[in-house]
């Protein structure tokens, strides 16, 4: 409604061939230049801006999060109290502060950067780009769900300003329904956040059901398509049971209702298990989709064809369909029956096997391919290695006796960060970065971001792997203060966290610098294949000037380099017209 | 206050485990050295092979891939088959492990861990005495130690001392069945060296048992998050030598000196059954009124239990203790669980409470204890 | 042809001048007007039916706390449903019934585009949705009178409870003003309350989770409070409603279930309902008609699965023997 209509261009050449390294301000204005005015962003129907207005918010969360996080680990820096203090004067006071820097951290990142990161942003921006669409299928719905996740945000901001909360992000009663902080509007932040995620996944079914242009088979969709759409199914079906959860424990709270906490009749064990039965598959929702940018990484920075495509397909709605069945790997020690254990912990094993599936496709991928690596695909490298060793970790806590020592301890801590920050976060930054020339039209200084990924890559080991080992010495987790033989352990981990630190910022500076003076971005920066590398960047306001013909989003073969223009096209350099030459 | 050099010069037996002091620990261990080695091998293997490929394949933009293969079926086969033969291995030793952790042994002791915002306390089946983890006294000696009011030396004749009535005591070489309880919220009881964890869930018992195969002193944690004490809320386990050495311990630590003043007891009740976590007899606010003054004033009560106000005498305080939630003093929360005490520990602590000061008049609010 | 909605068009806009435009973009005039509603109509069919597959799961966790709650507590259940009319139940049952009737003949005339009659049915259908809200009305109020509440407010006590609550109550008055000087005297006013708890039979723990032994705890304290405050002095149970047995421990949480689920329920047939009142605003503007029904068909699709709700809620909770 707020689109004015824009006239098709006359078809160019350059468009077709996708040899434009003509940014769209040479052909017409861009979704960024075409209205300028406030309104057209606030109310925008444009699921490019949509994405881009989430990107910014899940940012902003990111440091948010990210502020807890520093706190966190610099407290741990000694056993003894070294911030706290200078917030809360008696050591009890200290302690409560420490249990809602965590809690926040955690749910702010899970809740508000890692679940929406990839889907709702990045997603959001490409999905109809890869798809060759104009928008997904409810722009208003999309619009609705953005609106709805600033709400969410909201109420997470209104607990950080009314004294915050200190229950964990996991909820658990009866502490829940007993802590005397602000439960209540986070479990709402929480529920309507939920919502958010529901209308975005069911957005992104209908779209991939209904819009695929002409020649797009489901088998020749890109990867990425297959892991948001695997995300989608998740998100719609594990989602409104954690609605439900939440809304009995707000009741809890408020009326007593005796399902959760046993003072009033409930049972404890009850609602871990309804947690668990979305929160397990929430974690797919925050690393499959990252799969799938990085399957869309290491192909086009490799420039060779996607190495078993159907087996990386297969294994994300195979990944999908598990993730339902092993809630229960949680709960261990929780004293649910001997028998459900055995079996959560068989299933739990299945849920292995289609990630090593992918592991090994994309190093295959790599194999004899032509590797150019710039930020994204160092990124996607990273994600690799950290993927495995976070998946590998998950093998220990799906052992039954094993389990028995570790869980609740620091392994899992590092296991989960290694899962959910190693991986899921790094395929997003991984993904900002391939995405950001289409994004924003400017090129980001690549040197800065390849040390900005090394800073973060060795940062991240540092903190982590620590932890892996205080872990399984018995260290707990969500401990304030620790046993003095822990602390070599936690200043290792607390410096590792800085340099990562270091590395976040490197990246928001040159990121933001692109923006002021960065290069013009050519048409496709990388090489890629998939249809947004066929339009110009940024793409024009309804993402094409004519309607694409789904090609092979792998076949690279016919792409050519222009080192002038930094632009890959179907047509050679020097048959290029002479009108290019100028820049 | 650097204490990196300490990782490496640990006294720790292995650089990922605990020492193995139990009948679980070298099994549970061996399945983690298992799932370990293996990963250690996938996680080289792809390693070697990302650099490789990274290093040998790596061109400036715009080269060609120097193949366009995208799919060899035997690869597939072997690298799904191959994960797949191992997690069939994992699941096995870790269902067998898990088994013979479930049901304890019939002729084994029988202790109760209950837990409790933020304290232990574990009774003993056989003679009925309930033993305290006494918390707060470890997080004294960890304080001390680390400002260095204390030599290591010290500080173990000062745990040995506390530990006379305290911790969890069990003999070596035989089957202990641990029941595990909690009184208000979730808790967890894990001890390392033994390779065990259980959850306290109230409204239910768990259980777990182990044999310890040394003696020793060993850490006992809370491991499952129940707020502002969690990170306190540890204890000891010691291993006596024989059975004969560990009752002779139960006896003693058991009982409470009966020749003692009312009020000294009364001060053992507050520490031994877990008070001391939430009631302060200095006047600082925890999270329950403090004890300091207490007596003899004018209590008022929230309106969440029943409201109204009155003077704290002897009925009061006992009242309080065996139905926590029937008045709840007026700005604190309704937290407090019921501490099952017997009816001389009641009369103790009572006459402690009195001991600890004795306002004149009713005119004492106790928001003013703060 | 595919990929060429034009999806920022709403639904109503859809039907008009916007097909016209619509060949920009890509080859004129081939993507027939026809074509273009066709996977708009689809895509917002696949788009409701998974909404209503989360519908379906959200109630779906409550039907599992029922059913978990159900198998650890079948007594809980059976003396709860006698607080339950099945008379009324059944009325709902029936108007529920009917007004699925009515939607699916709106549909049907707005597939034909009969204006007056699409708003016909429509209007019975609120009608009956109004009415299932004016039962529950009745039932919910007469549920309160009788202090059956969810969770911690819950007060109900049978007839013979609360005739000895009244006569131990005034007992307590009589004593309250013969003992002032005793050290209690402040605590005195406030006993009645605090006796009433003494009259709750001291149920053994059953079930899974039983609640600590805490006789001051929420359930006697304010059960006597409120039913003192308020109900006791002239408490007349509908004898029908006379529960078989003594009331089990937990009765609260069959209540607390009851109101959850057919609470949550209830917000979804008012929902329905305002969706009503949107389709008849529409429908008097003429928009619907053989080429566009979408929001109609999809507002029923909505209202039959409201509708198949209720008809597993009336069983499960009115019908348990």
């Amino acid at each position: 409604m707020s689109h004015p209509e824009i006239d098709p261009l006359p078809e160019s050449e350059d468009v077709k061939s996708g040899a434009g390294a003509a940014s769209t301000d040479e052909l017409g204005p861009s979704y960024l230049t075409v209205t300028k005015t406030i309104s057209s962003w606030v109310f925008t129907l444009d699921h490019k801006r949509i994405g881009l207005m989430y990107l910014v918010g899940v940012l902003f969360m990111f440091l948010l999060g990210g502020v807890f996080a520093l706190l966190v680990r610099t407290e741990l820096f000694s056993p003894l109290a070294i911030l706290t203090p200078l917030f809360a004067s008696t050591p009890e006071a200290q302690a409560d502060l420490y249990n809602k820097w965590f809690t926040t951290h955690g749910a702010i990142m899970v809740f508000l950067v890692i679940i929406p990161g990839v889907p709702a942003a990045l997603g959001n921006f490409v999905l109809p780009l890869l798809l060759g669409a104009k928008d997904v299928a409810f722009p208003r719905l999309n619009l609705g769900s953005f609106y709805l996740w600033v709400t969410g945000a909201i109420f997470f901001i209104y607990v950080l300003f009314s004294g915050g909360i200190d229950t964990g992000w996991t909820f658990y009663t009866p502490y829940s329904a007993e802590s005397g902080t602000a439960v209540i509007p986070a479990l709402i932040g929480v529920f309507i956040l939920g919502f958010s995620s529901i209308f975005t996944g069911l957005n992104f079914i209908v779209t991939i059901h209904k819009m695929r242009p002409k020649g797009m088979t489901w088998f020749k969709m890109p990867l990425f398509l297959w892991a948001t759409y695997s995300t989608a199914v998740i998100q719609v079906l594990a989602t409104p049971v954690l609605g439900i959860t939440l809304l009995l424990l707000i009741l809890e709270r408020t009326l007593g209702i005796g399902i959760f906490d046993p003072r009033n009749g409930g049972d404890p064990v009850l609602f871990q298990h309804f947690f668990w039965f979305y929160s397990h598959p929430a974690v797919y929702i925050m690393i499959v989709p990252p799969m799938g940018v990085v399957s869309e990484l290491i192909a086009t920075n490799s420039h060779k064809r996607i190495f078993g495509y159907t087996y990386i397909a297969f294994s994300s709605v195979a990944i999908a369909i598990f993730s339902f069945l092993v809630w229960g790997h949680h709960m261990f020690t929780s004293g649910q029956s001997t028998t459900m254990n055995i079996i959560f912990s068989g299933i739990t094993f299945s849920v292995g096997i289609p990630s090593a599936i992918k592991i090994f496709n994309w190093l295959a991928t790599m194999y004899k391919g032509a590797i150019v690596l710039n930020t994204s695909m160092l990124y996607g490298i990273s994600f690799i290695f950290l993927f495995t060793i976070g998946g590998l970790t998950g093998l220990f806590l799906g052992v039954l006796s094993i389990d028995m020592h570790l869980h609740d301890t620091y392994f899992v801590v590092a296991h989960f960060h290694y899962v959910m920050m190693g991986s899921g976060l790094v395929g997003f930054i991984g993904g900002l970065h391939h995405w950001w020339p289409k994004m924003t039209g400017k090129m980001y200084d690549e040197f800065l971001g390849r040390i900005a990924c090394v800073m973060v890559f060795i940062g991240f080991n540092l903190t982590f792997i620590p932890q892996f080992v205080m872990g399984s010495l018995g260290m707990p987790r969500r401990y304030y203060t620790y046993a003095d033989k822990f602390e070599g352990y936690h200043q290792l981990s607390t410096i590792g966290s800085y340099v990562m630190a270091a590395g976040f910022f490197l990246t928001a500076y040159y990121l933001i610098q692109s923006l002021i003076s960065g290069k013009k971005a050519p048409m496709n920066p990388w090489g890629g294949n998939s249809l947004e590398w066929h339009t110009p960047s940024p793409p024009p306001l309804e993402n094409f000037y004519s309607v694409p013909v789904a090609t092979d989003p792998y076949d690279y073969v016919g792409m050519e380099y222009d080192q002038a223009t930094g632009n890959y096209s179907t047509i050679k350099p020097d048959q290029l017209p002479a009108r290019r030459e100028e820049r | 206050m650097i204490a990196i050099p300490t990782i490496l010069a640990d006294s720790e037996p292995s650089f990922w485990l605990p020492a193995p002091v139990s009948n679980f620990a070298g099994p549970i261990d061996g399945d983690f050295y298992f799932v370990y080695w293996v990963s250690i091998f996938f996680l080289v293997l792809i390693t070697l092979l990302l650099g490789i490929f990274m290093w040998k394949f790596r061109t400036p933009p715009g080269a060609k891939a120097q193949s366009h293969k995208d799919h060899h079926a035997l690869l597939e086969v072997v690298w799904t088959g191959v994960p797949i033969i191992l997690s069939v291995m994992m699941f096995w030793y870790g269902y067998r492990g898990y088994v013979d952790m479930v049901v304890p042994p019939n002729e084994s002791i029988s202790i109760v861990a209950e837990a409790q915002k933020w304290a232990w306390n574990f009774s003993y089946a056989s003679n009925g005495a309930v033993i305290p983890g006494m918390s707060d006294d470890f997080n004294d000696v960890r304080a001390q130690i680390r400002a260095g009011a204390l030599t290591p030396e010290e500080a173990n004749a000062a745990e040995a001392k506390i530990l006379e009535k305290a911790g969890l005591h069990v003999p070596m070489g035989v089957p202990i069945d641990v029941t595990v309880m909690a009184a208000d919220v979730l808790h967890a009881l894990f001890i390392p060296a033994f390779r065990v964890k259980k959850d306290c869930v109230p409204g239910r018992t768990g259980k777990l048992w182990f044999i310890a195969t040394e003696p020793g002193i060993f850490d006992l944690f809370c491991a499952e998050y129940c707020g502002q004490g969690h990170s306190w809320m540890h204890s000891k386990v010691v291993v006596h030598e024989t059975v004969e050495e560990y009752e002779k311990w139960l006896a003693v630590a058991g009982s409470y000196d009966e020749t003692l003043p009312f009020a000294d007891n009364g001060k053992i009740v507050w520490k031994r059954r877990g008070c001391i976590s939430c009631h302060s007899i200095d006047g600082s606010k925890k999270v329950g009124p403090s004890w300091d003054g207490m007596f003899g004033s004018t209590r008022k009560f929230a309106a969440t239990g029943t409201p109204g106000e009155s003077i704290a005498d002897e009925a009061y305080i006992q009242e309080s203790i065996r139905f926590p939630m029937k008045k709840i003093a007026d700005g604190y929360p309704p937290q407090m669980p019921v501490v099952k005490l017997t009816d001389k520990e009641l009369l103790w602590v009572t006459e402690y409470i009195k001991s600890l000061g004795q306002n004149s008049g009713g005119t004492v609010s106790p928001r003013k204890d703060n | 042809m595919s990929g060429d909605v034009q999806p920022q068009d709403s639904n109503q806009q859809a039907g008009h001048g916007d097909g016209h435009e619509d060949g920009h973009g890509h080859s004129p005039y081939q993507a027939h007007h026809f074509d273009t509603m066709r996977q708009q109509f689809e895509a917002g069919k696949l788009g409701m039916w998974l909404f209503l597959a989360t519908e379906v799961l959200l109630f779906g966790g409550l039907f599992c706390f029922y059913t978990i709650y159900k198998a650890n507590d079948p007594e809980l259940f059976k003396w709860g449903h006698h607080f339950l009319d099945k008379r009324w139940g059944a009325t709902n049952t029936m108007v529920l019934l009917f007004s699925s009737l009515t939607m699916a003949l709106a549909v049907r005339e707005a597939q034909l585009g009969r204006k007056n009659r699409i708003i016909f049915f429509l209007v019975v259908t609120f009608l009956c949705g109004a009415g299932f809200m004016g039962i529950k009305y009745v039932e919910y109020s007469k549920k309160f009178e009788e202090g059956l509440f969810p969770g911690k407010y819950f007060a109900y006590e049978n007839v013979v409870d609360a005739e000895e609550a009244r006569m131990h109550e005034q007992e307590q008055q009589k004593l309250a003003h013969t003992e002032l000087d005793l050290p209690q005297a402040k605590v005195v006013t406030e006993l009645p309350k605090a006796q009433g708890l003494v009259l709750q039979p001291a149920t053994p723990p059953m079930g899974l989770a039983a609640p600590p032994k805490e006789p001051d705890d929420h359930g006697g304290g304010a059960s006597s409070s409120v039913t003192d405050a308020g109900h006791a002095p002239g408490l007349a149970l509908d004898p029908s409603h006379l529960p078989p047995g003594p009331r089990p421990a937990n009765a609260h949480v069959f209540f607390s279930i009851y109101f959850c689920l057919t609470g949550l329920h209830g917000i979804h047939v008012l929902i329905g309902m305002g969706m009503m009142v949107w389709l008849m605003v529409l429908a008097s503007q003429g928009r619907f008609g053989p080429g566009y029904f979408t929001p109609v068909d999809l507002g029923g699709l909505y209202w039959h699965l409201v509708d198949l709700i209720w008809i597993y809620l009336f069983p499960l909770l009115y019908l348990v023997e």
